[in-house]
């Protein structure tokens, strides 16, 4: 371009002004851009949002910056002569500043102020927890910092060094605070739901779990029978490991057991290492209350009241809430109800002689862990990506019972866990209407504070589709599922179980009565009736 | 969809949010919200703020507040009998706390028991495929006479982006089409970049030509994943909605033009719906359509291997 106004090329200088979190819109931009380059002694102006793509534009235009500003900042550059630059920028903030540059546009955006746990006490002093969820090579020295300021820590970030987990758990030991986590994504603390939590009634259960969903599952069946929660520490999947000698799940076991609202304690884990099984039953079994233990899939064996053993995760909560309520702890490990396995038998017995095989797509990691269990009780053979002792990893090849933890890395690499984001489990029960050996859709809803606002919806639509491809081929699929929530949850329970059901599913009252029937139904598939 | 809805990090803040001395409060009902707006329950804070709309950061995610003639979004909140201008009302930085269906922020009230929830409906095409030609030849004609009237960088600087991104598309080559939309993603001057506004059009549109087809469906994953990789290059607003169409959540407007082009209407009833996506934004609506085109034109039913 040829500036007319331009009294000297051989002066010309690149100057630029960035705008933090202001935002206008494309005409406003190119309209004041244009504005500056009738204005004497510019050659060349630009007004965009900062963004790579528009960076690299600029720098094609000869009009690069040697600043690095945020996709969020507006940027103004101008190419002139340098008092006409500075008058211009001047001029382009004025115009900017100006609350109706045009009458559909303008607007400020709010600029986070708190970038540091310590700004943050500053400001709310009375908080005493820190809710740290950073990449993983940051959480640790976050958590640090939390700590020496006199916070409890829930550590959602995954991906931090065991040593370092350690460490941070000896500190907070050491200083009388609790570490949950890391990759802890549940608890519910004073009745304040964190991460992944369910809207469940307060009482007088406490829970300590390394799962997640197991928190979850027990919390929510609890809730179903009329019971309450007290506090729900998570701990992190590895705090049972020798290496850190189950920290944080001592020091929940003696929260709760110092803690007078709480009645009766539940401790959920995977199975620990023998040596700190001990030493937790043996702080259990000094809480002065009934503590209901259960470590999916540990060997069974006759723990001493104050002890009590569960089969599952809801007879976890079926065993707590007797408890509480001073009914002893004589209730029957939990068993799929005789209508539902006659629909299992009735369903089972009109599929097509190939449909062997129960394909299960979890969204939650304990779900699939214990639907294993079920099968690896029965003795079915099944292969899952996230093995139990008894079941073969995952091949990637889907021949057989295929238990799918659809959280796992290899699922969420690059995008939001299945219980935000369903479209990955989605596609993958729309394939399986293709797969003649599938008989049984095994599967699970989550829902709470985190989670998709609406999964039955999308999940219910795969479903028909599924089966919609199932049946132009001769077959007819059986979709056994749960629905992991409660009735003041966000997403509308009694909503999402109607949507299940009106899609054909059989839904049950707990991950593990769905297993057993799914394991039933596999069973029955294998003898051909 | 990436909506946090607990109040994990402040409680606080967030369940007491402070009231601002001398101002009044106002009591709005809100008429509808998004499928993806938790109903009853969430923590935020006030993003941004316009004469038309006011943007609630909660998490990743942005929920809306516009008024009804904005049209329904996905994470939308409409607001019945709204104020002229929203400035006036909400604040940057403001918290806004939903407990039981009532929101408060220092100023507003906004009661969510009423709302009824939108929820596009899934269509498919039901225009024979000798008529699609001539059908793109009209929508082509009819959005270069928009774009002659307001252009924007779709129709310049990144119109050969958009095209070699139609044409990996229409190839199938998601390694290709998910290269080409991180090039784009970010790409022009306004608070949604042009760039950005083409994708989720062009999302919209592939969408509703899958066909179950497995390669259509693979191309398609490849885009998301690219724009859930690319959303740190774009504008906070702008970011929102590329995870919203990389998930398959569309705005009421756009969908409207979408599922009025493939049904098998006359012209001037898609045409209506056109215009009325055109107006979102200064460009962004066009822009989004042009998307949307460039889908139409890269699985066009003889183009299917399904």
């Amino acid at each position: 371009m040829a500036p007319r106004r331009l009294h000297g090329v051989i002066m010309a200088t690149t100057r630029f002004r960035t705008f933090r979190n202001l935002y206008k819109d494309s005409v406003t931009l190119m309209q004041l851009a244009q504005r500056l380059r009738e204005r004497d002694g510019i050659a060349q102006a630009s007004c965009l949002m900062a963004t790579p793509a528009n960076l690299a534009q600029l720098e094609q235009a000869d009009l690069s910056i040697d600043v690095a500003p945020s996709p969020n900042d507006l940027l103004v550059v101008v190419r002139g002569e340098p008092a006409d630059c500075e008058a211009a920028l001047d001029a382009a903030d004025a115009l900017l500043q100006a609350n109706d540059t045009t009458a559909h546009s303008g607007g400020a955006a709010f600029s986070l102020p708190l970038t540091s746990v310590a700004l943050g006490v500053a400001q709310a002093p009375d908080a005493d927890l820190a809710l740290i969820s950073v990449p993983g090579d940051y959480a640790g020295a976050e958590a640090m910092k939390a700590l020496a300021l006199g916070l409890h820590v829930m550590l959602f970030s995954d991906n931090v060094p065991i040593a370092e987990e350690r460490a941070i758990k000896t500190v907070a030991r050491d200083k009388g605070l609790l570490v949950m986590g890391p990759d802890c994504g549940t608890a519910i603390v004073n009745g304040v739901p964190l991460g992944f939590a369910n809207v469940v009634r307060r009482g007088d259960i406490g829970l300590v779990a390394a799962s997640g969903t197991g928190l979850q599952e027990v919390t929510c069946r609890i809730h179903h029978l009329g019971g309450g929660v007290s506090q729900a520490l998570g701990t992190g999947g590895r705090d049972l490991k020798e290496e850190i000698g189950g920290i944080t799940m001592l020091q929940g076991v003696a929260a709760l057991a110092a803690d007078a609202a709480t009645r009766v304690i539940v401790l959920i884990s995977k199975p620990p290492a023998p040596d700190i099984a001990r030493r937790i039953e043996a702080a259990a079994a000094q809480a002065g209350k009934p503590v209901v233990v259960h470590f999916l899939g540990a060997s069974a064996q006759a723990l001493r009241a104050p002890l009590v053993a569960a089969t599952s995760l809801r007879h976890a909560a079926d065993l707590a809430v007797a408890l509480a309520r001073g009914d002893g702890a004589r209730v029957t490990a939990p068993a799929p109800a005789a209508a539902d396995l006659t629909q299992v038998d009735q369903r089972c017995a009109a599929m097509a002689p190939t449909q062997q095989a129960v394909r299960a797509l979890f969204t939650g990691g304990t779900f699939c862990y214990e639907a294993q269990l079920a099968f690896n009780a029965r003795g079915l053979p099944c292969k899952s990506n996230a093995p139990t002792t008894a079941s073969q990893p995952f091949d990637g090849r889907y021949d057989g019972h295929v238990l799918l933890d659809l959280g796992d890395d290899d699922y969420t690499r690059g995008r939001p866990h299945p219980m935000i984001d369903p479209s990955v489990r989605d596609a993958l029960v729309r394939a399986q209407g293709a797969d003649a050996q599938v008989a049984i859709i095994l599967f699970d809803v989550v829902l709470g504070y985190g989670s998709h606002a609406d999964p039955a919806h999308s999940l219910a639509a795969a479903l028909r589709d599924a089966q919609t491809q199932a049946r132009a081929q001769g077959r007819t699929l059986l979709a056994i599922g749960h629905v992991c929530g409660t009735d003041g949850d966000p997403q509308d329970k009694a909503g999402q179980l109607r949507t299940l059901q009106e899609a054909g599913a059989l839904i049950v009252g707990s991950n593990i009565e769905a297993a057993l029937l799914a394991a039933h139904g596999a069973a029955r598939r294998a003898t051909p009736l | 969809m990436l909506i946090q809805p607990a109040p994990i990090a402040a409680p606080h803040a967030l369940l007491h949010p402070r009231q601002q001395l001398g101002r009044p409060q106002r009591a709005l009902q809100v008429s509808a919200i998004g499928h993806l707006v938790p109903r009853r329950a969430f923590a935020g804070r006030v993003h941004s703020t316009f004469a038309q709309a006011c943007n609630i950061a909660c998490g990743d995610a942005l929920l809306t507040l516009v008024t009804p003639r904005a049209g329904h979004g996905p994470t939308s909140i409409e607001l019945h009998d709204a104020p002229a201008d929203l400035r006036g009302w909400f604040t940057t930085g403001d918290a806004l706390v939903c407990r039981h269906g009532i929101a408060r922020s220092p100023r507003v009230t906004l009661d969510f028991t009423q709302a009824r929830v939108w929820r596009p409906a899934a269509r498919r095409s039901t225009v024979p495929p000798s008529r699609w030609h001539p059908r793109l030849l009209s929508a082509t004609a009819w959005l270069a006479r928009r774009q002659r009237e307001r252009s924007s960088v779709i129709a310049g600087a990144a119109a050969d982006a958009a095209g070699e991104l139609t044409a990996a598309c229409r190839a199938l080559q998601g390694a290709r089409a998910a290269q080409l939309a991180t090039r784009l993603v970010g790409w022009g001057e306004g608070l949604t970049p042009a760039g950005d506004d083409f994708l989720v059009g062009l999302c919209a549109g592939l969408d509703a030509l899958l066909a179950d087809d497995p390669a259509r469906i693979a191309c398609r994953a490849a885009l998301s994943d690219a724009l859930v990789a690319a959303v740190s290059r774009t504008p906070t607003i702008s970011a929102h909605h590329l995870r919203l169409a990389a998930g398959g959540h569309f705005g009421e407007r756009l969908l409207d033009a979408r599922d009025a082009w493939l049904s098998d209407t006359p012209w001037r009833d898609v045409e209506a719906a056109w215009r009325a996506a055109c107006a979102i934004g200064a460009t962004s609506g066009a822009d989004a359509l042009s998307g949307l085109l460039g889908a139409l034109r890269a699985w066009h039913p003889v183009a299917c291997t399904a």
